[in-house]
């Protein structure tokens, strides 16, 4: 049986900001890590795909379900900064949508530093995940949510089945992205 | 086989009541049907999807019921145009007949062709049928689509679903 990820990854202004070590940016060290994480996922297990959307104040899909790993590394390798604003719902039903018709497992993982401001609320793309047996995990860079962005993350992993991640630094988002992304749901 | 996709409004136009009565009675309906399936579009300024084409809806009622009422002008243009990338994906043209039903207030005049969003579901064989819970007709609803909206009361919903199933 298939074991489907889909990354969902915030590609917003912000994301083009340093934190800590997570350097030259966000979204440099995003981009090196989830090359990391797939490539070694792809490797070590046989029946796992791997997707990719990503979100500014719109979202798109990058990569459909797929081990092939050039096509990953070189989608990853294509990832950053996209535009203002940030609409992790919209990312998220990417996502949703495109494990709709793949069997297996299904879970996303939503990558972000907050702010969300755009699009479809979070929480309303939570319960069509929810509704679509997807697992959702969201990994937050930094320390600092909005209480409003606090309590949807809050809500999208509680419904979904998911957890949720705070990470500050390097060594801590490559651990946290391949723990999440290992751990996959029981139930398809 | 039928494949209908609920296109409901949550905003603070509509009659939520009306709306949970009419999906309540539709999902009862359909589960008389053999190999019938419903999904569930919610639009305001926004749309999405919350529940793909399923057998089994039960739940269709409390789905909608806990979604958050969503902020400015209703676009159901949007819904149908959600609906029907559910419909393109999900659903097999030769298979089944395939139906969206829009349940809107229709109170303010969108930005986005409702005319043209209909237009579009018929291209992929897709019947639009339109629900008005405000007891009048709208106003800036083009004369070309204004026959197909029915007005909702919770009187007739039964009759209105023996019209549109």
């Amino acid at each position: 049986m298939w074991s489907n990820i889909v990354y969902v990854i915030d590609t917003s202004y912000s994301m083009g900001e340093k934190y800590n070590d997570l350097t030259p940016r966000k979204i440099d060290a995003t981009r090196d890590v989830l090359a990391y994480t797939a490539t070694k996922l792809v490797d070590a297990k046989a029946l796992v795909r791997i997707g990719i959307t990503v979100f500014f104040s719109r979202a798109y899909p990058l990569i459909g379900l797929t081990r092939d790993r050039e096509i990953i590394t070189r989608s990853i390798n294509r990832l950053r900064v996209l535009g203002e604003g940030s609409a992790p719902g919209d990312g998220l039903i990417e996502a949703v949508k495109m494990l709709r018709r793949g069997g297996g497992t299904k879970k996303a993982i939503i990558v972000t530093d907050g702010g969300f401001n755009e699009g479809v609320p979070l929480d309303i793309a939570a319960l069509y995940a929810a509704n679509s047996n997807v697992v959702v995990d969201v990994v937050v860079l930094g320390d600092f949510l909005s209480e409003r962005d606090q309590r949807l993350v809050e809500f999208t992993v509680k419904i979904c089945n998911g957890e949720l991640f705070r990470v500050a630094n390097k060594a801590e988002l490559i651990r946290t992205l391949y723990r999440s992304s290992s751990s996959f749901p029981e139930n398809p | 086989m039928i494949d209908v996709v609920a296109v409901a409004e949550k905003s603070r136009y509509i009659n939520i009541d009306l709306v949970k009565a009419f999906l309540s009675s539709l999902m009862h309906r359909l589960s008389r049907i053999e190999l019938s399936r419903l999904g569930l579009v919610v639009y305001s300024r926004l749309a999405a999807p919350v529940l793909d084409l399923t057998e089994n809806a039960a739940s269709i009622v409390d789905i909608y019921a806990k979604i958050p009422v969503m902020r400015g002008i209703p676009e159901p243009a949007l819904g149908v145009y959600e609906a029907c990338d559910m419909i393109r994906e999900l659903s097999e043209e030769s298979l089944s007949s395939r139906l969206i039903v829009v349940i809107g207030s229709f109170a303010k005049k969108p930005k986005n062709d409702l005319e043209a969003a209909i237009s579009y579901s018929e291209s992929l064989g897709v019947k639009t049928m339109l629900m008005s819970t405000t007891p009048r007709k709208p106003s800036w609803i083009p004369e070309e689509i204004a026959h197909t909206v029915l007005i909702l009361r919770q009187t007739n919903i039964d009759r209105a679903l023996r019209q549109i199933l």
